[in-house]
């Protein structure tokens, strides 16, 4: 702290006018290059799903009520052949960067570890061969088919109602 | 040409002998000549070449403005290879804290850049502070892996502070998400 105040003393007083003074311990990186504190490394799925889809969904598979909830929600989509093309055909699943393969496992990944318990039972994995296919079809109306995947659910007993699946979690939306 | 062999076999023992003889084990030429021959196998060692490769924009913006860890008040501090703002390290937060008074946006994008002091990549969610008139101090301009607003979710020139309380928009911060 001492060699930090004589530091400070030394700072042109026109720089001090102009920056609020901030501890070097408050900047993170001198924690970790004094405490040697190391990261765990991101899994590249996990970076596929990090730099496509967690700034809104969150890294938990939720975020706010605007964004479909994907944490105990996802893996009912799995329980039909509609649902299980739906979430690929989501436009930003859909038109996503990422190529067929890394989309499959991208996908496999987030259903399983966000929504396992609601993935239908022996569920199969998406295949890059699948996401090709369902890629190449484009959805015309995403409420409207979302309402039908959803309605298709609840007939097939998946789930007790449309509620359950709604788009937003602001009630009364989509 | 036998010939010419031998006195070239002569001419390398006999210059190799004297080197051994005369020139200190710790001496400035041996270690040049294990330099020189350790140099011809370095390329060939296995190591990641993600930084280097000239495609990878965050390397290109961290060689180009000569990034630093230490200074999160300044443009060139690591994280802010993608952050197009003013600095919440300049407005009374930190580079992963937003200023009193204003609150940390529930969504952001993710890029990354590139830590010069350990020479890894990490991801970083650029998360806005929203709630609080904007904050006009340290504006930076980095883009490195931005794209063009038709693909909002990694575009850094629209607000990020949907699904905050308020969209007013007060600065840019940049939390670290992991190392990649």
């Amino acid at each position: 702290m001492a060699s930090f105040a004589l530091a400070i003393a030394f700072v042109p007083t026109s720089a001090l006018a102009q920056t609020p003074t901030v501890s070097p311990e408050s900047v993170p990186d001198v924690l970790v290059r004094e405490r040697g504190t190391w990261l765990p490394k991101v899994a590249p799925v996990e970076e596929d799903y990090s730099r496509n889809c967690q700034g809104c969904h969150g890294h938990e598979g939720h975020s706010v009520q605007e964004v479909p909830r994907l944490q105990g929600r996802a893996g009912w989509f799995t329980h039909t052949s509609a649902g299980r093309a739906y979430l690929v055909q989501v436009p930003n699943v859909l038109q996503s960067s990422l190529p067929d393969e890394r989309l499959a496992a991208m996908l496999n990944w987030l259903l399983t570890q966000f929504s396992g318990e609601q993935l239908k039972p022996g569920f199969e994995p998406y295949t890059a061969a699948e996401v090709h296919a369902l890629r190449a079809q484009r959805i015309e109306s995403v409420i409207a088919r979302r309402r039908e995947v959803v309605d298709g659910l609840v007939r097939a007993g998946v789930i007790p109602d449309a509620a359950a699946l709604a788009f937003s979690l602001e009630p009364g939306r989509y | 040409m036998a010939k010419g062999l031998q006195f070239m076999d002569r001419f390398f023992e006999r210059m190799s002998r004297r080197t051994a003889q005369q020139v200190s084990r710790r001496h400035f030429v041996s270690g040049l000549g294990a330099a020189m021959v350790g140099a011809t196998f370095l390329p060939v060692l296995p190591v990641s070449r993600k930084a280097q490769a000239a495609e990878d924009p965050a390397a290109a913006w961290a060689k180009q403005v000569e990034a630093q860890t230490k200074d999160p008040r300044a443009c060139n501090y690591w994280r802010y290879c993608s952050s197009d703002g003013y600095l919440c390290s300049c407005c009374g937060g930190g580079p992963a804290t937003c200023p009193p008074g204003s609150v940390p946006s529930p969504t952001s994008w993710v890029g990354s850049c590139l830590n010069p002091d350990d020479g890894k990549t990490y991801l970083i969610a650029y998360r806005d502070c929203c709630g609080k008139d904007s904050c006009p101090k340290c504006a930076c301009l980095g883009s490195a892996g931005e794209k063009p607003a038709y693909i909002p979710q990694l575009n850094n020139d629209i607000i990020w502070c949907f699904g905050a309380s308020s969209m007013i928009y007060h600065c840019s911060s940049a939390a670290i998400v992991g190392q990649i």
